[in-house]
Formats: structure tokens, sequence, C-alpha cells
């Protein structure tokens, strides 16, 4: 499956450095803030390495996230519906 | 049954003397029987308005409407309120209403704060539920803060994961600020000044890592791991 990040927030902080919010497949439960230094910023070389990378380990981490729940899913689909307890 | 119990004064005498004298048509006549009656159970001599008379429509004697204001019209008692929801009320110079519900909202019965989440986050004990939080692959600057769990004393807090990057390796104090303890996706910051992590309220400390070219490191967490320092408050260092 095809995963898709963009960066859909910025957010200059109080302390002069930048942070960037990575989402992937237009899922907020995969946001993953990426902060950086001004000089970093205002560098193009620097930023889109800086940046890269977290694009994508958002991608993976949300791929992960789909396949732990298709794992369980498919568990649960294995376990029996009731259960007698002898008590 | 008529609220006011006063009897008009018997005029017939006078009514007939000026039906007489005047000529007057039934209809003059019983404006005129009107016109005293209302007099004798609503007016005093001097004009002012009979105890036992009443509002149209009210069904007590205006004595009674009356009985709890004072000469001023005020109200003599906030006993006399039906209604005694605040919510009605305007709150005065230092927000005493607004204040007092913060007041039942954050304080237990013993005057203390129901639980931490009503403290700010800078002084609240907490520690991460993973050995360690924090990596750098000593390849690029970044460290990468994994997606984890802080223990709080009401309970936990998840939050995602992130990264900074201080531009060249070195060591770091990474935190984030998060005043309400919502949780989720927080923009995580960096600094090498030891006072900035407890330079805000809502501020919660990630932990600590040093990173060196050409060496991975991992920190934060309960452990500090290889090259770090932990995250949390008022803790033993696991």
């Amino acid at each position: 499956m095809a995963h898709t990040t963009e960066i859909v927030a910025t957010q200059k902080m109080n302390n002069g450095q930048i942070a960037v919010c990575i989402r992937c497949c237009n899922n907020p439960s995969t946001d993953h803030w990426h902060t950086m230094p001004h000089d970093v910023v205002a560098d193009p070389e620097k930023r889109k390495a800086s940046v890269s990378q977290y694009h994508d380990l958002t991608a993976v981490q949300h791929a992960n996230m789909d396949k732990a729940a298709a794992d369980l899913m498919l568990d649960l689909g294995t376990d029996a519906l009731s259960k007698t307890h002898d008590i | 049954m008529a609220v006011n119990t006063l009897k008009p004064v018997p005029r017939d005498a006078l009514l007939n003397i000026l039906q007489a004298k005047l000529g007057l048509t039934r209809d003059q006549m019983q404006a005129f029987r009107e016109l005293f009656h209302k007099n004798d159970v609503i007016l005093n001599v001097d004009g002012s308005i009979k105890p036992q008379t009443n509002v149209s429509g009210r069904t007590e004697q205006i004595q009674t409407t009356l009985q709890n204001v004072d000469s001023a019209g005020k109200l003599n008692s906030l006993a006399n309120v039906n209604n005694t929801n605040t919510d009605f009320l305007t709150d005065g110079t230092g927000s005493p209403l607004t204040g007092g519900k913060r007041g039942f909202n954050a304080l237990d019965s013993n005057n203390r704060l129901a639980n931490s989440f009503r403290a700010n986050p800078v002084n609240v004990s907490n520690a991460p539920t993973s050995s360690t939080t924090l990596s750098n692959d000593g390849i690029s600057t970044s460290t990468t803060i994994s997606a984890y769990t802080n223990q709080y004393p009401p309970g936990t807090v998840g939050y995602n994961s992130g990264s900074v990057d201080l531009g060249s390796f070195g060591s770091q104090y990474i935190y984030f600020d998060d005043p309400t303890f919502a949780g989720g996706a927080v923009a995580y910051a960096f600094t090498t000044s030891p006072q900035v992590q407890t330079a805000a309220e809502g501020r919660t400390v990630v932990g600590q890592i040093t990173t060196v070219s050409g060496s991975a490191k991992t920190g934060g967490g309960t452990s500090g791991g290889t090259g770090g320092k932990p995250g949390g408050r008022g803790f033993i260092q696991g």
C-alpha cells in the first residue's frame, strides 16, 4: 500500500525554532513534528535534508500501525467467540 | 374571592343628590359610583395606596408583594430570593464567581488540587514508560523522539513521535510544552541550556542526549540510554 506524507502545519516556536508537522495519508494520528533551528530552515539544502528522513519515518510508522492493526484483527478472528469459565 | 377585602363607603344618598341636581344619566351615575368605589378601596386621603389592594392579576395584597422591598426599592435580604442560581448574577470585581467555579472544579474537599492534572506540568512528577526515548544514528544531526507514554500521578498520557535537528552534533536537552496534558502530537524543542527545561509552566522534559558523529546514541526515557540522561521528573533513574 502506498503512503503519502505531506507537511500540514508549521509553527514558529517561542525560542525561535521552526517546527513542521508531517502527516501521512491525511491521518492526524500520524502527525510527527520536526523542529529545526532557523539557520537550518534558512538553508534550502539543509532544510530539505533535515525534513526528508522524517517524511520516510512518518510513512514507515503509519505502515507499521496499519500492519499491527491488521495482525490484531487476524488474531481476534481466530479466537473462540465465547469461553466457559468453570469457577 | 377578591384579594382586596376593603368595602366602599355607602354613597347612595350623595349620588341621589347629584343625580337630582345635575340631571345625570344612568351611565354618568355609574361612572361616579365606579370612581368612588376605586378611591375607597385603593387610595388613602393622602393619595397613598392602601396596603390591602393588589396589582391586577396577582393573588396577594400589595403589602405582601412589597414586604421584602425596602424604602430604596432594594430587596432587603438575599434570603428572599426564589432562584439562587448564580448564573444570573454579573460577576464582581476580582471575578469571585468565576474564581469560585474554578476552585470548585480544581480543588478537593481538603482544599488541595483534585488531581495533578490540575497542576502545571513543570511541577508534576512524571516518568516515561520506556527505557529510552531519544535516538541519533551518528550520521544525521537530527534526534528522533520515539512515540512514548508518560506516567503522571492521575494516569498516563501518550505522545506522538517527533524529531529535532540541532544542526550539529553535541549535547541537547529535549522538551515540549503541553499545558493541559492533552498528549498526542507535540512540537518538541531543544536547548543546550539546562535552565530552559523549567522556563515555562507547561513544560515537560523528554531527556538529554549527546550526539556524536559516527556513533549512534540513545537518551531520555528512564535509563538515559547510551549517550544521555533520563527524562521525566521526580523519580529514581531506572
